[in-house]
């Protein structure tokens, strides 16, 4: 299985430079938040500028890293499932509930992603834009690849009762 | 499970063995002890015509099904 080699690798590159950021941050976050002065660097955080100045704009970039680390950790879960694939392990109860979780961490990244973003308009930029985002990074692409992941999840584990159905058929 | 495999009634009758009977019907003795020990979810007509045919039989007299 080429393919599922070369996703793993991509997946574990991903992984390797997204802890090393999060570590950065986890430092940094901290720094931020118990600093009364305002940050003189803006801060690029999924695709936002956000100038960390007083305290409601330091809890948006919090809830950005949360959103942020949701995400992550669905990349981390993924990670396991394709090493039970690797290992042919394919209809496994643990590849069926990992993929359920990897659906909802999507999910949940997506949701807190939308939210922080309408109060970053709202508080920071003072308007709501009404933009219907159809790019490849937008909300619905996030959420409907969150909610794939949770069918999948239904469908390996169909898959599995129909496979252990057809193994006891004598 | 409500269905019942009575084999080893049958395979007593007849004074032959799993094994026997596992070669003479095509199965394997794993696929037959999964049959005889009430764990199979399904059986093809196939191999309960060859089952029959070897153990001289009616289907009735090798499965029967119990109310709980």
């Amino acid at each position: 299985m080429k393919r599922l080699n070369l996703l793993k690798t991509l997946v574990d590159l991903f992984l390797l430079f997204a802890i090393l950021g999060s570590l950065l941050l986890l430092v940094f976050i901290p720094v931020f938040l118990l600093d009364n002065e305002p940050i003189e660097f803006p801060i690029t955080f999924n695709n936002k500028l956000v100038t960390v100045k007083d305290f409601a704009s330091k809890m948006i970039l919090v809830c950005y890293f949360v959103a942020y680390m949701l995400f992550v950790y669905g990349i981390y879960l993924f990670r396991k499932v394709l090493k039970h694939f690797q290992k042919r392990e394919i209809f496994h109860d643990n590849v069926i509930l990992l993929l359920n979780r990897v659906g909802k961490l999507f999910l949940a990244a997506s949701i807190v992603s939308v939210v922080v973003n309408l109060i970053y308009h709202i508080y920071i930029e003072g308007k709501v834009n009404f933009v219907v985002d159809v790019g490849a990074d937008s909300f619905l692409i996030a959420a409907s690849i969150g909610l794939f992941f949770m069918v999948l999840s239904e469908v390996f584990s169909i898959a599995k009762n129909m496979k252990e159905e057809n193994e006891l058929t004598i | 499970m409500p269905i019942i495999v009575n084999l080893d009634v049958m395979l007593a009758k007849r004074k032959m063995r799993s094994n026997e009977l596992a070669e003479r019907v095509g199965i394997t003795t794993a696929n037959l002890s999964i049959l005889k020990t009430g764990k199979a979810k399904a059986i093809r007509f196939s191999t309960l015509e060859a089952i029959c045919e070897v153990l001289d039989c009616q289907p009735g007299d090798i499965m029967e099904f119990i109310k709980y």
